[in-house]
């Protein structure tokens, strides 16, 4: 791993952000062509700059895959970030808005509230928010006990994860009707996703990376540990509180549409922070863009590898995600977990 | 300097840059450990704060940054509560070498960088004030050629060293510093205990220190206060509590100091030298 930020890295740094917006641009594009009936990139060229396209092409990207690629640039920004600020907040390389049972409780209370108020599009988000943010307080209230170690915290996530699970199992058992798709969004998925969705969500979103960004200097600080941290003027539990209500705003706003998507918020900043260093004012705005990357190039994957045949794209990002979690114990086995 | 500091209190206008007066405090109730504690840090001076494990010396560096606060009496930083003041001022007055910091994956310039924290905006961006801050403090603690280096590649001493040029950066009347010598081999103890005693002589640092090992406690600092227990059983110029035998009572230890003669070749006179202690256990 690099060091944090030094006046003659800086430059590389923003190679970095260029290349990551460039395949952002690239995976976009494809996002927009790539499926079930692809569109061509003369037509999709001509579509952005309000030329004349076919009536199928048009009903197609604007109808399909407009919502689509947004919902996935929105739930790729927000789930890395978010695993960013949950990773410098519990100071946890192991830990993510997915490892942590975040996205558990955001998906429990999103079905409870399908469950028991269907239809209710500005409540969605709302409760996953709650649900997440709940998630997060009982995560930071274990965090505070003395002698807790990282792992602990992690081993508490997988309980809490399993119990959400149960919970939402059971509801789709009494209430089979209660969420349209929810084999899809227990696996997290973006077919079927709608521009009405994702205006709540969006909103929450945007917030929550302007917040993210605003308080990234302070965990560098954070960083230097509680004692240090405190000496030098921070609110250690103020901030480590505020920045984990933001990961839950991030993360339960995703899950709202994208339901259980998990390991983007793990996987894309430790790979950002390894072209970036550990400077989390570079690492969180990386984190967004190239999380949003991410999950539009995995999901128009997900759209063409076993075509006609669509997997979700959660799958495909577990078959990622899973492998690479396990590298991360084997890499910190011995250093830093206890 | 030192002889400011064998008066109390005359260092810099006699305000203590830190007093504890009748600090009663417990970690558990039920289990009274500190009951009526006073202890002065003095301006102007080096005070080591020395005592057995378990006496309270890390509870006075807790007390005075507002990690924990006392049941009753009263700390104060520079003539301000400790309760009173914010994270913030409080790291404008005082600067703090914390026993546990973690050693971050941060160059050595990042690292010292965030010794200005306390007077940044909330962007948390240096200015080209800070940047001359923390380059001054780079100089001082002799770290400023490692620079772009990783803190995690260094050695014990040099780590220690950029977190001192961290307090350094805060730019602060008063440095505390919680069991600095720790993990150090005895040359880089006593090179950081040199360094330590410069910036008080020459410009003028009131410094306090939680240390374990006597004899640099003894050699470096102006002032002691010998901690037995959650009380200060003595404290005052280095030679009159020397001389009141409380430190080696507080460790069952006999403190024999040893002069070292630097003979001058000309005149074969012993010229007044260095001085170091020595400690056996009382049996």
């Amino acid at each position: 791993m690099e060091a944090q930020s030094c006046p003659g890295r800086i430059p590389r740094n923003v190679i970095v952000v260029a290349v990551t917006v460039a395949l952002l641009a690239v995976v976009t594009a494809l996002g927009f062509m790539l499926g079930a009936s692809s569109v061509s990139l003369p037509e999709l060229l001509t579509w952005l700059s309000g030329g004349p396209v076919s009536a199928t092409a048009q009903n197609i990207l604007e109808n399909v895959r407009t919502p689509r690629v947004l919902a996935a640039l929105l739930a790729g920004a927000a789930l890395a970030t978010s695993g960013a600020l949950i990773q410098a907040a519990l100071d946890n390389p192991l830990a993510s808005p997915n490892v942590i049972g975040v996205n558990s409780g955001a998906g429990l209370f999103v079905l409870l509230a399908a469950s028991l108020a269907p239809g209710a599009l500005w409540l969605t988000p709302l409760a996953a928010f709650a649900g997440a943010l709940a998630t997060a307080l009982i995560i930071f209230a274990l965090s505070l006990g003395a002698g807790i170690s990282r792992l602990t915290v992690v081993l508490a996530g997988i309980a809490i994860t399993t119990v959400f699970g149960a919970g939402m199992n059971t509801i789709l058992i009494v209430d089979p009707d209660a969420y349209v798709g929810s084999s899809t969004f227990l696996v997290g998925g973006l077919s079927g996703v709608l521009m009405r969705d994702l205006g709540w969500p969006a909103l929450y979103i945007a917030v929550g990376l302007l917040l993210a960004v605003a308080g990234a200097a302070k965990l560098n600080i954070l960083a230097l540990g509680d004692e240090a941290a405190h000496g030098l003027g921070l609110h250690v539990r103020t901030v480590r509180l505020g920045m984990l209500a933001v990961a839950a705003v991030l993360a339960g706003a995703a899950v709202s549409f994208a339901g259980l998507l998990g390991f983007v918020g793990l996987v894309i900043p430790h790979l950002m922070r390894f072209f970036v260093g550990h400077d989390n004012r570079w690492v969180v705005p990386v984190s967004a863009l190239a999380g949003a990357a991410f999950v539009v190039g995995c999901d128009g994957l997900a759209r063409v590898l076993f075509a006609p045949y669509e997997l979700p794209v959660g799958i495909l990002m577990a078959f990622i995600g899973g492998p690479f979690f396990i590298y991360l114990i084997l890499k910190n086995k011995g250093g830093g977990l206890d | 300097m030192t002889d400011l500091c064998d008066t109390a209190g005359v260092g810099s206008g006699g305000v203590p840059a830190i007093e504890y007066r009748n600090v009663v405090f417990s970690y558990r109730t039920g289990e009274p450990f500190m009951e009526g504690l006073s202890a002065v840090v003095e301006p102007g001076c080096v005070t080591s704060i020395v005592g057995p494990n378990g006496s309270g010396k890390s509870t006075l560096v807790k007390l005075a940054l507002g990690l924990v606060c006392p049941q009753a009496g009263s700390v104060r930083v520079a003539g301000q509560e400790s309760r009173s003041l914010s994270p913030r001022q409080r790291a404008r007055t005082m600067a703090v070498l914390a026993q546990s910091s973690r050693v971050p994956p941060m160059t050595v310039e990042a690292l010292v960088g965030c010794g200005r924290h306390p007077h940044l905006g909330h962007a948390g961006r240096l200015g080209p004030q800070d940047r001359e801050q923390v380059e001054a403090a780079m100089e001082r603690a002799g770290v400023a050629r490692f620079r772009g280096q990783d803190v995690r590649r260094l050695s014990g001493g040099e780590r220690q060293r950029v977190f001192l040029a961290m307090t350094l950066a805060q730019d602060t009347d008063l440095i505390v510093l919680d069991e600095p010598t720790t993990y150090l081999d005895i040359s880089a103890c006593h090179d950081l205990m040199v360094l330590v005693r410069d910036l008080n002589r020459r410009e003028g640092k009131t410094v306090a220190m939680v240390i374990h090992d006597l004899d640099l406690a003894l050699r470096y600092s102006d002032r002691l206060v010998v901690m037995e227990r959650g009380r200060a059983v003595a404290q005052g110029t280095v030679p009159a509590v020397l001389a009141s035998g409380a430190v080696g009572d507080a460790f069952a230890m006999d403190i024999c100091a040893h002069e070292r003669c630097r003979r001058d070749a000309s005149s074969g006179s012993c010229a007044p030298a260095e001085r170091g202690y020595v400690l056996y256990p009382r049996s």
